[in-house]
């Protein structure tokens, strides 16, 4: 359950500032919840601390080497 | 033994039979057609059945073989492709009706290598829309059953395929899996699926193509570990028409599967694998643990870092440009699932992309160090046996789960695969028994980059061990063939 819901007007503000896909309300309902899931995620990561992790300790393809 | 009775064994079992001229390529061929026109109106494993084709390289091969020009365990041998694989002058749909009337000039690289191996192409899989979900509930094609339980999911987006192998509808199918898209429904349907090393398998035929880094490929669906160690040495191997594809000494993956498993050293994850888990799966995968210990494996408990974290952004930014482009033009030919996940990606701020890409390198990284400390790690393939189509709640342990809200089906069907494709390592599922309902269960076998011959040795021994190593025959085929 996301910590604060989306409705239907902040979400057709959403779409017109990001896509040039016209959308019916039929059509943002639908996508609502893909898109609450979207922020539920972002909001998980929100604390990692992306600058800490030193790049080359992600080199994932030294098998290859 | 009747040319019926060598529809649901092994292709390594028939094979010599085929190579000493004991079993004729055009009978066992015809016979296998003839399952498919029984079974396949109900079991809609496949989209479209090439009878002419297959007869037509059923006699190539019955006469190659009689002038001695054996090639190999693949020579006579019938199998299937997912319609998201390319195949030269046949239709290639990926599922979806905007690909109808789509005929490639070109195979994909795992087809064009197996057909130089002699295989006998019987028709094109059914699978989940655009290979992009998990329940293969197409709305274009119909839903391909479980082969176990027709009014059940096989599982996605190879269904077809690993309903059709399991059926005795060919030996082996190529599916293609880049959540899980093979093991998944490999462990539904009780047959082994593989999903080798980041493009070990070349991407070269992918419909629609997919991008740099992102690990979706071909992937093996079969009876045994053995085939598919037979069918690997037919396909694997540099290709430059995939940029990923790399030079790579390939091992014989046959003569690796008798290696010495003792003393391997196992991880069994304490978070995430087992936190969401059917009790039925997890009591099969904890046996499955003990028959490996007595084979001499030891097992030790690793946590796996910034799981749950990736998972929570897995889908974000991850829709291609072809479908951005194609939505825009023809939204209505997407079923409902795949329309409205498909836009939603573009409510995605950049910003949010590139952090959520971040994190899965993060733990992509972080897997692949905990994989090269251990030979292999081991965890159930799904965290649920099949569920009905119809189901609209599905209970996993003390859970209820809403399966049918919006992108939950798919967020739980791959919810154990997934991982690995995001790590870029190699994984295997393998039968591992029945609920108390008769309904497969999977072993995943997941091992670091490039060690298929490990986890391949580890699946076929526990097989060996159990009895398992050969997919049971699902009730519906038996009765059919006796």
């Amino acid at each position: 359950v996301p910590t604060k819901p989306l409705d239907l007007p902040t979400l057709r503000g959403m779409a017109d500032a990001m896509t040039d896909l016209e959308l019916s309300d039929y059509e943002l309902e639908r996508i609502k919840p893909y898109v609450e899931s979207y922020l539920r995620g972002m909001e998980k990561i929100a604390s990692i601390d992306l600058t800490s992790i030193e790049p080359e300790s992600l080199d994932s393809t030294s098998y290859l080497k | 033994m009747s040319i019926r009775d060598l529809l649901t064994k092994e292709l390594s079992e028939v094979a010599p039979l085929i190579a000493s001229g004991e079993v004729s390529p055009v009978e066992l061929t015809q016979a296998t057609l003839d399952l498919i026109h029984q079974l396949n109106p109900v079991t809609r494993s496949y989209t479209n059945v090439l009878d002419e084709i297959a007869m037509t390289e059923a006699k190539a091969a019955e006469k190659q073989i009689a002038s001695g020009a054996y090639r190999g365990p693949l020579h006579g041998i019938s199998y299937s492709i997912k319609e998201t694989l390319a195949t030269k002058g046949i239709p290639s749909t990926a599922g979806s009706v905007i690909l109808k009337d789509y005929v490639p000039d070109y195979d994909s690289t795992v087809g064009s290598r197996t057909r130089e191996a002699g295989g006998v192409l019987l028709g094109k899989a059914n699978l989940h829309e655009w290979a992009s979900g998990g329940t293969n509930d197409n709305p274009h094609f119909g839903r391909a059953g479980n082969s176990w339980a027709m009014d059940r999911i096989p599982g996605g987006s190879s269904g077809g395929s690993a309903a059709a192998v399991s059926l005795g509808m060919g030996y082996f199918s190529y599916g293609t899996d880049g959540a899980g898209s093979v093991r998944m429904p490999a462990g539904f349907c009780g047959v082994v699926g593989i999903k080798g090393t980041y493009a070990l398998l070349s991407r070269y035929g992918m419909i629609p193509p997919v991008g740099p880094g992102q690990d979706h490929g071909p992937g093996i669906l079969a009876r045994s570990i053995r085939d598919a160690a037979a069918i690997m040495n037919a396909v694997v191997g540099r290709d430059t028409r995939d940029p990923a594809s790399f030079a790579y000494d390939a091992p014989d993956y046959l003569a690796a599967l008798e290696k010495d498993v003792r003393g391997m050293r196992i991880g069994i994850p304490s978070n995430y694998y087992f936190e969401l888990i059917d009790p039925e799966v997890e009591a099969a995968v904890r046996s499955a643990i003990e028959v490996l210990a007595g084979l001499g494996v030891e097992f030790e408990d690793v946590h796996i870092p910034y799981i749950d974290e990736a998972m929570a952004v897995s889908y974000v930014g991850n829709v291609s440009e072809f479908h951005k482009a194609h939505l825009r033009m023809q939204r209505e030919d997407y079923g409902d699932d795949l329309r409205y996940r498909f836009m939603a990606q573009e409510f995605v701020l950049a910003k949010d992309a590139a952090r959520a890409a971040k994190v899965r390198d993060i733990f992509k990284a972080s897997m692949q160090q905990v994989v090269s400390k251990y030979d292999a790690l081991i965890a159930p393939t799904t965290c649920l046996p099949a569920y009905p189509f119809d189901a609209d709640e599905v209970q996993i342990g003390d859970s209820s789960v809403d399966i049918k809200a919006a992108g939950v089906a798919s967020e739980i069907l791959l919810r154990l695969t997934r991982p690995a494709n995001i790590a870029c390592i190699s994984a295997v599922s393998v039968p591992c028994g029945l609920t108390s309902g008769g309904l497969p269960i999977g072993l995943q076998i997941m091992g670091r980059p490039l060690s298929e011959t490990t986890i391949f040795a580890l699946g076929h021994q526990y097989g060996t061990a159990t009895g398992r190593a050969v997919s049971a025959v699902p009730p519906m085929v038996a009765a059919e063939l006796a």
